[in-house]
């Protein structure tokens, strides 16, 4: 099965927020905003807008790199690839918030917060785990969904790249989109 | 639309059946919107986003990393006020507006410079008139109408500081509302200061906000749609008991279909004098109908089924799925709740939208004007027009899907207190027997969030159930009557001690009280019980519940019903959950300031227990057994 | 085709992994003085300051190996000999290989120091030394540490959090003066010197360990100072075990020396992790950058070159991010002001964003150290690596570094100047 992955179309981006309010929720223990917001420990956004030059939002997450430097530079393991085909996920039960992850990603996507899925330690790093249990029960990543412009779209990368292929050949012949 | 099962979204067969012809048809519906609108804005829901000044669009972050001010400074709490403010502001001023018109109505009477209108209930127009302290004696039914629109039209003002409705309500909550200092004073005014204070940088503190949100909720709840329920009355003629149909099998397939939406009888009293007229039934039948059929939506359709028992096609969601049916010809429209979608939807088939009100223009429809003066004479139009689109009606295309259900109508408080033997003294006795516990007001809308009618029809059956009394208004009224609740042999559905009144009454357990506007009537009802008792309104074994609401009319209502003493179940979220400060107060706060709060519960089992232990423990209060 | 692996931490096991993910057949045979438990290194300074237990140092359980198809001897390598292909061991075993991995990892460095106690100096590498510590330290007890290093550094935290008090001793005028500037350097002294229990003594070393009188051991300072303590713990640095393979005729300076392939100059022999002298990307020539990330990548390159998968190593570089009394402090790339004389730097102190000093050589930037700003550091690295031009950082994100977006962002800063290496 050809794998699927999150394609920010950056030129869409109209700076709502509304992938990281629905990342949140995606992401809480009652998964309903109206509770997720009273939970004890709130849960974080995994995918952040950056504010660019005249304030152009940037939508960031993990890329799932293969291979990872976050993964490389964890040293208790907490950062795996045996949790979901394709994807790095940061399992906070082993995470020690030490930080080196968050330094050796490139993106500035690894953020530190307390979770619920390890109440005790004071923080854990907290980024996207590509929404793998909802993928895994046939939905799309709650960012994805959450994006009516969009920007954010769940595709095989190389119909994407297809797209742009195409896109190219229309410049090529002086024809612009 | 998906193809999945229909019956997910609504409990009727004729939705069901409606929607697989839309889908046939390629008609979008409101359900395909809400779809592709979905998931809807965090933000919103929760009331965090602020549109009010250039310097924003503003949100606050719920989950704690983002702003937690706008650029203002507004906080969460100052945010969903404000929202919320506006909301009730919207509401009160539509239902007032309409109220308005009837005074508007009432003085071209008054001046004799309508022909079209007329007094029917002339000796409510003289009880009204002397209940507010006109001096009306000897005087001429055109000069006591004159002086009672003169008197009204106050009500919307500045000058007097007062509704003239006030002194029915009971004295123990005129009195709380004079300490916490939110005495409705003029319509108007309460609705122009809720947009000023909602302006950037004036008030920024939410209870204070919220508080006048309540005042001016009872701006309407007492006075905009009192003064429109009381003057339709008047107008119209009072509502009494009488038999009519509900559902799309009100529509004839052999027959030139118009329907009625909107609001205000104005419009749509006018349109049943002209297909009543026989030079158009004439016309009619010579364009091959066997005659003219007229059938109401939503609040309009209320009003000529309470008055005039004609029949009523649908509520909120099903004025989409009446077009569908291919056998409308004309939906005629004043204001409010009207899609403006219907437009789309009729141009899909041989359907026209008719709009009358120079406030209420819809892109696509076409605009007859009507006015005290043309009134008449411009319905006929309409239904001239109408003959004409039945010449295009494709019959190929026509589904008329079920057979119409029985229900029963009229229940004014008049209507209701004659029932009685001529004072409200039997029900009292009835409560305080316990064979009805309390009475609980089911109203509101429908709201494709929810599936279409469950919520309405389950909590009714719920409520006669545990033997409380139910009165419904607005769209609740199809969702039960559809279902068969609307009429007396329902009593088999209640419990022992309410079926045992209804039977004896000969009345359904479920009372069809009016329209939107008429929720006054609950209102007033409630007043006289309290007086009756010597108690204030709070101490009624009596709730509210809006299961399936989706207008800011709605959320206006629920709050003059708080205010008021009464507790109000709300079956959508309301968005002002991004507040904790709001949220409490709604929920408990106002339970220590007006004697009365908010719950929000959609499954109808649960409302109608936390309604039960609402009933149980005023009337433990009262001294009666729970 | 038979792979063996010498060392199994962290160059060895990541090594390990990929062998078997790219050859599913081949016979990979790992050798380690303890294969089991498998666990972090690292992790033992957690465990000392008490904010892991012992057992959250494993990594995996113990069917760890067996479950990679790897045969973990549970041995030593003794002597190597490239010419025949042969590894002899301390078991009396010897084993030819296909393709050779050395990534038996670096010791303590030994402190110069005299005295009849000088045995009694603990040092902290691993789970022996941390047991060995472990056993000394009592609350209310005293401790020593020697080196202001990141091990220096995270001894005298860990002692602290046991309830120790800490004399830390180094021969610098200012802690971490390898790893950062000197403004982090001077910041991390003054915190520690306002840390109750805590005693910094800089530009001091130790000459002798004598038996103490109030407590076990007693430390007589160049300063002519004496302290008397309970434990003794240093932390200077490590030193590549190259012993062993003196005679092998592989070439050898500080650690072993490696192309870009991570190839020693026998040409079936790799090297990978703190033992490995391997291109360095910033001074570029060889270094030993003796830190986890780098163990790891190392191990993965030269296992895709050993299994033939041509992979180039783009050289190592040093980084590292620590908490430091609260803030989290990283630094990456050439900081050390020893080395940075000549350069140009552009030093950061945003509103509520801590401190960030960016190195630039010849308009590359080179190294970079901050406070309270690690997801920064962690694109810089990446910078680094991709040699980002000083002109082509836009000055809206120095402004702003809380809310900029990435340097890495597609069409951004580095697409302009990316290092074609």
């Amino acid at each position: 099965m050809i794998q699927k992955t999150v394609i920010v179309r950056l030129e869409r981006c109209v700076g709502c927020m509304q992938c990281m309010i629905r990342c949140a929720e995606a992401h809480s223990q009652s998964k309903t905003l109206a509770e997720a917001i009273r939970e004890p420990i709130l849960a974080k956004p995994r995918i952040h807008l950056g504010v660019g030059p005249e304030g152009r939002p940037f939508p960031n997450k993990c890329r799932h790199c293969e291979p990872a430097p976050c993964q490389d530079a964890c040293m208790p393991w907490a950062i795996r690839d045996d949790i979901a085909p394709g994807l790095k996920v940061v399992d906070p039960t082993r995470c020690i918030g030490c930080g080196m992850c968050a330094m050796a990603c490139p993106y500035y996507v690894i953020r530190f917060y307390r979770d619920a899925g390890a109440p005790e330690r004071p923080s854990v790093a907290i980024k996207c785990d590509g929404c793998h249990e909802r993928v895994a029960a046939g939905g799309i990543p709650a960012c994805v969904t959450a994006c009516k412009t969009g920007a954010l779209a769940f595709e095989e990368v190389n119909l994407y790249l297809k797209e742009g292929t195409n896109r190219l050949a229309q410049a090529a012949y002086g024809v612009h989109s | 639309m998906a193809k999945h099962d229909l019956s997910a979204y609504s409990i009727c067969e004729d939705a069901q059946a409606m929607l697989a012809k839309a889908n046939k048809d390629g008609v979008e519906t409101v359900w395909d919107r809400l779809k592709a609108q979905e998931p809807q804005c965090g933000f919103c829901e929760l009331g965090l986003s602020c549109r009010n000044c250039v310097m924003g669009p503003c949100r606050i972050d719920p989950f704690g990393d983002g702003p937690q001010r706008g650029v203002c400074g507004a906080d969460a709490d100052v945010i969903v006020a404000r929202n919320f403010g506006r909301m009730v502001a919207a509401g009160a001023a539509a239902h007032s507006d309409h109220g308005r018109d009837l005074v508007e109505t009432l003085l071209a009477i008054g001046e004799g410079s309508t022909t079209d209108y007329a007094i029917r209930d002339e000796a409510k127009l003289r009880r009204i008139a002397e209940e507010v302290g006109l001096d009306v004696a000897g005087k001429e039914t055109k000069a006591v109408a004159l002086a009672l629109a003169e008197q009204f039209y106050e009500d919307f003002g500045s000058r007097r500081g007062s509704v003239s409705f006030i002194d029915r309500v009971p004295a123990k909550r005129r009195a709380l509302w004079e300490t916490l200092g939110i005495t409705p004073r003029g319509i108007d005014r309460e609705v122009v200061e809720m947009m000023h204070r909602t302006h950037m940088g004036v008030d920024n503190d939410a209870v204070n906000i919220c508080l006048h949100a309540a005042r001016l909720s009872l701006a309407d709840g007492w006075a905009g749609s009192m003064i429109a329920t009381e003057l339709s009355d008047v107008i119209f003629g009072t509502p009494t008991p009488r038999p009519s149909k509900v559902n799309l099998g009100v529509l004839k397939e052999d027959q030139v279909n118009i329907l009625v939406h909107g609001h205000s009888p104005i419009v749509s009293e006018m349109i049943l004098a002209a297909v009543r007229d026989p030079a158009l039934v004439a016309k009619a039948k010579a364009a091959g109908a066997s005659g003219i059929n007229l059938a109401g939506l939503c609040c309009t359709g209320n009003e000529l089924l309470m008055r005039q028992g004609i029949p009523m096609a649908g509520n909120h969601l099903m004025t989409e799925l009446a077009l569908v049916t291919g056998a409308v010809e004309v939906i005629v429209v004043d204001y409010q709740c009207i899609m403006p979608s219907l437009v789309t939807v009729a141009g899909c088939y041989h359907s026209r939208i008719v709009t009358t009100s120079p406030k209420a223009k819809f892109t696509g429809a076409t605009h007859i004007a009507f006015d005290t003066q043309n009134a008449k004479q411009k319905a006929v139009e309409v239904v001239e027009l109408a003959i004409e689109r039945f010449k295009e009606r494709d019959p190929a295309r026509v589904d008329i899907p079920v057979e119409p259900v029985d229900i029963m109508s009229g229940f004014s408080n008049e209507a209701v207190l004659t029932a009685l033997g001529g004072t409200a003294a039997p029900l009292i006795e009835a409560i305080k027997a316990g064979s009805i516990r309390g009475a609980v007001g089911i109203v509101g809308c429908n709201n494709p969030k929810v599936k279409h009618d469950y919520q309405n029809v389950n909590l009714i059956r719920e409520c006669i159930k545990r033997d409380l009394l139910v009165l419904v208004t607005g769209c609740v009224t199809v969702s039960a009557g559809k279902q068969g609740l609307l009429v007396p042999e329902a009593a088999e559905l209640a419990g022992p001690g309410l079926a045992s009144v209804c039977k004896a009454l000969g009345i359904p357990p479920v009372l069809h009280v009016g329209s939107c506007v008429d929720n006054s009537r609950i209102m007033q009802l409630c007043a006289m019980l309290a007086t009756a008792l010597g108690v204030d309104i709070s101490d009624l074994p009596v709730a509210a519940a809006a299961p399936e609401w989706y207008s800011e009319k709605a959320a206006t209502i629920g709050l003059y019903a708080v205010a008021s003493g009464i507790f109000t179940v709300l079956g959508v979220n309301p968005p002002i959950l991004g507040s904790k400060a709001v949220t409490d107060l709604a929920v408990s706060g106002l339970e220590g300031v007006v004697g009365a709060s908010f719950a929000v519960e959609g499954d109808p089992v649960k409302a109608a227990d936390l309604i039960d232990a609402r009933i149980r423990t005023k009337r433990q209060a009262l001294g009666l057994k729970p | 085709m038979r792979y063996v692996v010498v060392g199994l931490h962290a160059a060895g096991r990541s090594a390990c992994t990929w062998l078997r993910k790219v050859d599913k057949t081949a016979e990979i045979i790992g050798i380690d003085p303890s294969p089991q438990p498998v666990y972090s290194r690292p992790l033992i300074s957690y465990v000392l300051s008490g904010e892991l237990a012992a057992r959250d140092m494993l990594v995996a359980g113990d069917g760890f190996w067996k479950e990679q198809g790897v045969t973990a001897l549970e041995d030593r390598a003794l002597a190597l000999d490239p010419g025949r292909g042969r590894l002899d061991l301390a078991s009396g075993r010897s084993l030819t290989y296909d393709r050779l991995l050395l990534a038996c990892g670096a010791r303590p460095r030994p402190v110069s120091l005299t005295g009849p106690m000088a045995g009694q100096v603990c040092f902290f590498r691993g789970r022996r030394d941390l047991e060995r510590i472990l056993g000394r330290v009592r609350p209310g007890g005293s401790a020593a540490v020697l080196g202001g290093g990141l091990v220096g550094f995270k001894l005298t935290m860990g002692f602290l959090k046991r309830g120790l008090s800490v004399t830390l001793i180094v021969t610098s005028p200012r802690p971490l003066s390898l790893n950062v500037d000197s403004h982090v350097g001077n910041w991390v002294g003054e915190r520690l010197k306002n840390t109750p229990g805590v005693t910094l003594l800089t530009s001091t070393s130790v000459r002798s360990v004598e038996a103490g009188t109030g407590a076990p051991l007693r430390l007589d300072l160049d300063s002519g100072q004496s302290l008397e303590v309970d434990i003794v713990a240093a932390g200077k640095g490590v030193v590549p075990e190259t012993g062993w393979l003196a005679d092998s005729g592989l070439e050898c300076d500080y650690g072993i020396v490696a192309d870009a392939a991570l190839r020693t100059t026998d040409e079936r022999v790799y090297v990978a992790g703190d033992l490995a002298q391997a291109p360095d990307l910033i001074h570029g020539d060889t270094r030993v950058n003796a830190i986890w990330p780098v163990a790891v990548e190392q191990g993965r390159v030269a296992a895709l070159n050993m299994a033939g998968i041509k992979t180039a190593y783009a050289g190592s570089m040093a980084m590292n991010a620590i908490p430091v009394f609260g803030s989290k402090m990283i630094s990456v790339g050439v900081v050390n002001p020893a080395l940075t004389r000549g350069c140009d730097e552009v030093t950061v102190e945003g509103r509520g964003a801590g401190y960030l000093k960016l190195v630039f050589r010849d308009q590359r930037l080179i190294g970079a150290v901050g406070l309270d700003a690690p997801p920064r550091l962690g694109e810089l690295a990446f910078a680094i690596r991709r040699g980002l031009c000083r002109r082509d950082i836009p000055s809206w994100w120095l402004d702003n570094p809380k809310q900029a977006a990435p340097l890495a962002a597609p069409g951004g800063c580095l697409a302009r100047n990316a290092r074609l290496a």
